[in-house]
């Protein structure tokens, strides 16, 4: 939890740029990641976690305090706009279809860690789970986010949460069966 | 090999957003106003807020005095006590009715038993 954050909420909540600047800088890299990880291209997820952030900034008076940090408010926003996201999805695009020139442009784009092959592996593996337990894997390890806090965001039991993220990982390791050995 | 799987998912810590993005992102958003608050907005939250410890717990009393009120005057064993008593209340007056009915009868028909044996007891002449 960000330092002073109910200050902060309170001076973004009377439209005060400041507060949410402090809010916005700390926590958009999380929610960045989380969408990333869920929709696996750094466009898509820059226009998703843009889009979280608007809607955030625009429905901040209307934002109750409900015990729990900011970020458990913004991984909702950002959920429901993942699965926007697919619900409204277009057609996939072959990458063979894609002009050379661009698809370069793309690769140069790419950080180290889009070139880590275990780190895709696993990422790859992950699409392939239910939502609810990429969710939880995502915001456990990657946005160490506790039990508690993931329990709110996902509207279930922390006991809940712990048995989506123990079948998670059993899935996961099915998923990568000898891969990983 | 769990271990590994999450060591290898943790390095997602390192991705992070483009800064050019991330600048042009904030300028966009703040550019734009925010949504002002509805009526429903405020009842949702002033009311909420407003409602302090010290009220809540005199409504949780105020809801306990009913709740243990009603169970005391529709308690099934103090009805039937209380219809009990009445019962016997009014056996007994009907018993008192009936022994001051009997009273009067045995005065009458003495006296009228009384004048009858006179009239026997009277000397025919």
């Amino acid at each position: 939890m960000l330092e002073g954050e109910k200050k902060l909420i309170e001076a973004a909540k009377r439209g005060e740029k400041q507060g949410f600047s402090e809010l916005y800088n700390h926590y958009m890299p999380a929610i960045y990641r989380f969408i990333y990880m869920k929709v696996s291209h750094r466009h898509i997820a820059e226009d998703l976690t843009h889009e979280v952030f608007l809607s955030a900034w625009q429905n901040l008076p209307r934002y109750q305090d409900q015990g729990f940090p900011f970020s458990s408010w913004l991984y909702k926003l950002a959920r429901n706009r993942v699965i926007d996201h697919y619900r409204t999805a277009k057609p996939y695009i072959d990458l063979e279809s894609i002009d050379p020139e661009i698809a370069e442009i793309d690769q140069k784009l790419e950080s180290a860690l889009d070139q880590d092959f275990q780190f895709q592996l696993v990422k790859k593996a992950l699409k392939n789970l239910k939502p609810d337990q990429q969710d939880v894997l995502i915001m456990k390890f990657i946005d160490d986010l506790s039990h508690q806090e993931i329990a709110f965001v996902m509207k279930k039991s922390e006991g809940a949460v712990r048995l989506i993220q123990h079948r998670a990982i059993q899935e996961l390791k099915k998923e990568l069966g000898d891969n990983m050995l | 090999m769990e271990e590994k799987i999450l060591q290898i998912l943790k390095r997602g810590k390192g991705l992070s957003p483009d800064s050019d993005f991330k600048k042009r992102s904030y300028e966009l958003i703040l550019s734009l106003p925010q949504k002002p608050k509805t009526i429903f907005t405020f009842f949702k939250t002033e009311i909420r807020e407003n409602l302090t410890f010290g009220l809540s717990l005199s409504l949780a009393s105020v809801l306990l005095i009913i709740i243990f009120g009603g169970s005391f005057w529709n308690n099934p064993s103090q009805n039937n006590a209380a219809a009990s008593r009445e019962v016997v209340a009014e056996a007994e007056r009907i018993n008192f009715d009936i022994h001051l009915r009997e009273a009067r009868y045995f005065t009458e028909s003495a006296e009228e038993v009384a004048a009858i044996l006179d009239k026997i007891n009277e000397p025919i002449e």
